[in-house]
């Protein structure tokens, strides 16, 4: 509870002060935007401060993977390096100097492949969130907005999709989509995937699978909202006015939106790393030999007792990246929505 | 067979109608069982005998990862279904723990006797033997005839009956009647019953040794055909539900109690012992008599425990248990490991014997690249086939190997040993396998003379798919293999499947064969190198089963394919020597990556006085015991 009487306070002072700071100083009564407030409430969050500096630390690391693996001299994820075994049992050796994090079963370097394990982690999480966010917002105005049939079809398919068993889908979709269907001439095996070839096993199954079952609760929150929004005055004028239903709900209800949607999405984002996790250490997620954090725990299960470093880093750097993500999630929300703090 | 955890899912197809003999009775064609067990250190060399002061009693588990393959042991033609059958079943001939070469008399009273031109045989059977209840009665020659003659049902069909008894007088015209009538088995004119102790085989070709192997297998394990003849008229045949036995162990049927006595005389005799998948429970034959057999039987229940899908924890579990031993699996690296450094488990807990059986890389010579030698050559060349054998293990699991006869088989010295396997028409040692960690400048070389002037593959054809095993270790050797493969210049399209699948939908089908199987491999039937080298690299392989071919190759090389019809037929003395060179003729060939002979490992509670069965590479459930007794 500290931490959130910590954050009430700048909230106070910035509305309830207001009036003594008048007569000392009343240039500072400046016009904020709802962006500059937002940032002067996250900002005294130090905790979610410093996990916004880890995130982006996260991210930059993962798109340039590849040079920060070769600066700092750690090998190739992907290459089996024979002398870092044990020679006798040919079992996987801790960390070494030449290997910081250790090596896995068959020689990679376990340090690398968390580098590259990121990648996919976000990948996954952002293209995951952005469609399911996207898809979920679209249909929540246009149910919202038009009621009627419409409405009607979204919030049972919604309904529909809420009692479908999340995980069984995911690992029935993804291992459906995965298996090579077929295999074609001169003995290449094809992979149609699902849809006709648009998802296309590994990465894009996780994605499509992900994205499938999680935009659901952002249709209904954005339903809910515009529900309420559109029976506003400001709307009404709009109408009035003419204005076409696809200014209204572009130009007026969307933008009243923006809290909801990033509050939402960034709840979205480490359920999803999460999601991806799970499938991949299910074994129908991102395809082997590209590592991802999910896999290679999975692949440490095994010999955990006797490989404990395979298993301990890529764990750490998926509860630090969730937590992190969790931790600025939960600021945001309280520096859009500060008065649903206190309560 | 395929090796261990791989059964063959569909018979073998007749191949070639053998006409090979090996020496009188087993013996001679120069065995080399005793130096391949030198390459496995004395301190983990497999127990083959009880201690002398092994106590009757107690119950003991096996855990395993799968099923038995058939409980019909006409139809069984897989390693670990062996196991249970060498303890339930005597065939006429079996096997003593410590010999792999010479088969034991069983139900026969002594070995056979065989005829001036090697065309017949005479086994005389002991009397006493009698079957599990429901039978009861005692076994007799036409039982051993029945089971035979059953096994060429399509209801029943193994995959090695067609192979090696070919050759049985009668035999052609007995699959014929078959094929017309599938739910009678055929009378087979060359197994002869003159009275109920005596059964005569006669042959159209002088290759009793063949069939005196063959005989040690279950399909020789007596069938009562006024009992079974019921069951048998289904396709297939449903008296795996049914079956009865004649060793020291049966599986519960409804007549006995779970100790063995009998309670129910009126009984069907179907099975209640054995939940396919989850457990097969074994007790005492009350019918067995204990003067008529050369197995101690010491324990008094028996528990093949299924479904442990991982190896390490149910190793784990074994090593810190009570009454427990291994099954169907070999312990992970990391257990070996933690055996053998002494430290939370006793290191004799852990023992490995050669398994007979090689594993290899399949290159599909039949199209692109790899219908070029050369290419062939270059990626064995540049191949680590040390980091291959390592995705498995240490030295332990098994030498690196640099052709296809294992070590214990006779052929192995001849064709090499562990050195490097020469070419015989130059008699220069293969430089492409000289290197166990590979010699990528070599590779070069070999890809520059196929053509490609950077000395790596390129251009579309070097774009190859492979389909591997989905669960370590044979994703791990399959990953490996790739990333060697790149290095070479291939861009490798790995698919991983089930290992099942691997066989069955891909690397088994010759339309869809990938350019490169990683995790297949080959396991004698008996001590022969005839049965490492004929089915995988035959091409009557091919022709002959389409959809479920062996030859991972697709090698039809026609002096290779004339040289094994040839090998099937040379005389005892000269097999070793023969099959030896072919085996280097197969090698210069370059149709895989041979990268191990596996050793099968063991492991087994403190508390069991386990004994393997080298012929069968698997614990003998009726030569170990349990302390606690």
């Amino acid at each position: 509870m500290e931490a959130s009487e910590l954050r009430e306070q700048p909230a106070g002072t910035a509305v309830g002060a207001g009036a003594e700071l008048v007569e000392l100083d009343p240039t500072l009564i400046a016009a904020r935007s709802p962006w500059q407030l937002f940032w002067r409430r996250f900002k005294d969050d130090k905790l979610a401060l410093a996990s916004l500096v880890f995130l982006v630390l996260v991210i930059l690391i993962a798109i340039f993977a590849p040079l920060v693996v070769k600066i700092l001299g750690a090998p190739n994820p992907d290459t089996p390096d024979q002398h870092a075994l044990d020679p006798v049992f040919a079992t996987a050796t801790g960390p070494s100097s030449a290997h910081w994090f250790g090596v896995d079963q068959i020689g990679r370097d376990v340090f690398s492949r968390v580098i590259y394990g990121a990648r996919i982690s976000l990948l996954v999480a952002f293209s995951a969130t952005v469609i399911a966010t996207g898809f979920g917002v679209v249909m929540g105005l246009l149910a919202g907005y038009f009621r009627g049939w419409i409405d009607t079809l979204v919030s049972r398919t919604v309904d529909v999709l809420l009692a479908i068993p999340y995980l069984m889908l995911a690992i029935g979709l993804a291992s459906a989509c995965s298996i090579a269907i077929g295999t074609g001439a001169g003995g290449s095996t094809s992979n149609p995937g699902c849809l006709g070839g648009l998802i296309k096993p590994g990465l894009t199954v996780v994605i499509f699978v992900i994205a499938f079952t999680s935009w659901t609760y952002m249709a209904r929150i954005i339903r809910g909202q515009v529900l309420s929004l559109r029976e506003k005055e400001f709307i009404e004028a709009a109408r009035a006015q003419g204005s076409s239903h696809l200014r209204i709900i572009f130009r007026e209800i969307l933008p009243n939106l923006t809290a909801p949607i990033v509050v939402y999405a960034s709840i979205l984002v480490p359920q999803v790393i999460l999601y991806e996790a799970a499938l991949s250490y299910l074994g129908v997620g991102v395809q082997p030999p590209t590592a991802s954090w999910g896999q290679m725990i999975s692949d440490a299960t095994p010999t955990f007792t006797t490989a404990w470093w395979y298993m301990l880093f890529p764990g750490l750097a998926l509860l630090f990246t969730v937590l992190a993500f969790n931790l600025v999630g939960d600021a945001m929300q309280d520096a859009l929505n500060p008065r649903a703090r206190k309560t | 067979m395929q090796l261990r955890r791989l059964r063959l899912l569909l018979p073998v197809p007749v191949l070639i109608v053998l006409a090979g003999v090996l020496s009188s009775c087993g013996g001679g064609g120069g065995s080399s069982t005793s130096s391949a067990t030198s390459a496995i250190p004395s301190q983990f060399q497999a127990p083959t005998a009880a201690p002398s002061d092994a106590k009757s009693g107690g119950h003991l588990t096996v855990l395993a990862e799968g099923d038995i393959d058939y409980m019909d042991p006409g139809a069984a033609y897989y390693q670990f279904t062996y196991q249970m059958d060498e303890a339930t079943q005597r065939g006429l001939l079996g096997w003593q723990p410590d010999d792999t070469t010479v088969p034991t008399p069983d139900l026969a009273d002594g070995p056979p006797d065989i005829s001036s031109d090697d065309k017949t045989l005479t086994f005389h059977l002991k009397s006493g033997v009698k079957f599990s209840p429901p039978v009861n009665r005692e076994v007799t020659s036409k039982d051993v005839k029945y089971a035979i003659e059953r096994s060429i049902m399509p209801g029943v069909a193994n995959g090695y009956t067609s192979v090696y008894l070919g050759a049985l007088e009668g035999f052609k015209e007995a699959q014929a009647a078959v094929k017309k009538n599938p739910t009678v088995a055929p009378n087979i004119s060359g197994i002869q019953t003159p009275d109920d102790h005596t059964i005569v085989f006669k042959l159209t070709q002088p290759e009793s040794a063949v069939v005196i192997q063959t005989l040690s297998l279950p399909v020789s394990a007596p069938v009562p055909e006024e009992y079974a003849k019921q069951f048998d008229a289904k396709t297939p045949s449903t008296y795996g539900n049914y079956v009865v036995f004649t060793g020291p162990y049966m599986v519960q049927n409804d007549c006995v109690s779970s100790s063995g006595k009998v309670t129910d005389p009126n009984c069907s005799g179907k099975l209640t012992g054995y939940t396919p998948g989850k457990e097969i429970d074994l007790v005492r034959n009350p019918n067995w008599d204990a003067n008529t057999d050369f197995r101690p039987a010491y324990l008094d229940s028996i528990t093949i425990q299924e479904g442990f899908t991982d190896p390490t924890t149910a190793s784990q579990k074994i090593l810190g248990g009570s009454d427990q031993v291994s099954g169907d699996f070999v312990p992970s690296k990391s257990i070996i490991q933690q055996v053998a450094s002494g430290q939370k488990y006793s290191p004799d807990q852990m023992s490995f014997s050669p398994s007979g059986g090689n594993r290899f890389v399949a290159l599909n010579t039949s199209e692109p690249p790899f219908n070029d030698i050369n290419v062939r050559k270059a990626v064995i060349a540049g191949t680590d086939r040390t980091a291959l054998r390592n995705t498995r293990g240490g030295e332990l699991v098994g030498a690196v190997a640099t052709h296809y006869i294992p070590p214990g088989i006779p052929g192995f010295e001849e064709a090499g040993g562990y050195g490097v396997p020469k070419d015989p028409s130059t008699g220069k040692p293969l430089d492409f396998l000289a290197n166990p960690n590979g010699n990528m400048q070599l590779a070069a070389s070999y890809m520059k003379k196929a053509g490609f002037k950077s000395g790596k593959c390129e251009g579309s054809d070097c774009d190859i798919t492979m389909v591997g095993d989905n669960t370590p270790p044979g994703s791990d050797t399959a990953t490996v293999m790739k990333d060697q493969l790149e290095k070479l210049g291939f861009n490798v399209n790995l698919q991983e499947v089930e290992h099942s699948s691997m066989y069955t939908r891909f690397c088994s089908v010759v339309k869809s064969e990938p350019n490169v199987c990683p995790n297949v491999g080959w396991i004698k039937d008996f001590n022969d190198p005839q049965s490492i080298l004929q089915v995988p690299f035959s091409g009557s392989t091919i022709t002959a089963s389409p959809a479920n071919n062996s030859n991972w190759s697709q090698l039809n090389d026609p002096t290779i394919n004339k040289a094994i019809d040839k090998g099937v037929t040379v005389p005892a003395d000269q097999r070793a020597s023969y099959w030896g060179k072919l085996d280097d003729q197969i090698s210069a060939q370059a149709p895989a990556i041979p990268w191990v002979w596996d050793n099968e490992g063991y492991v087994r509670s403190t508390d069991v006085n386990g004994v393997v069965n080298l012929f069968n590479a698997e614990w003998d459930l009726s030569f170990s015991s349990v302390t606690g007794g």
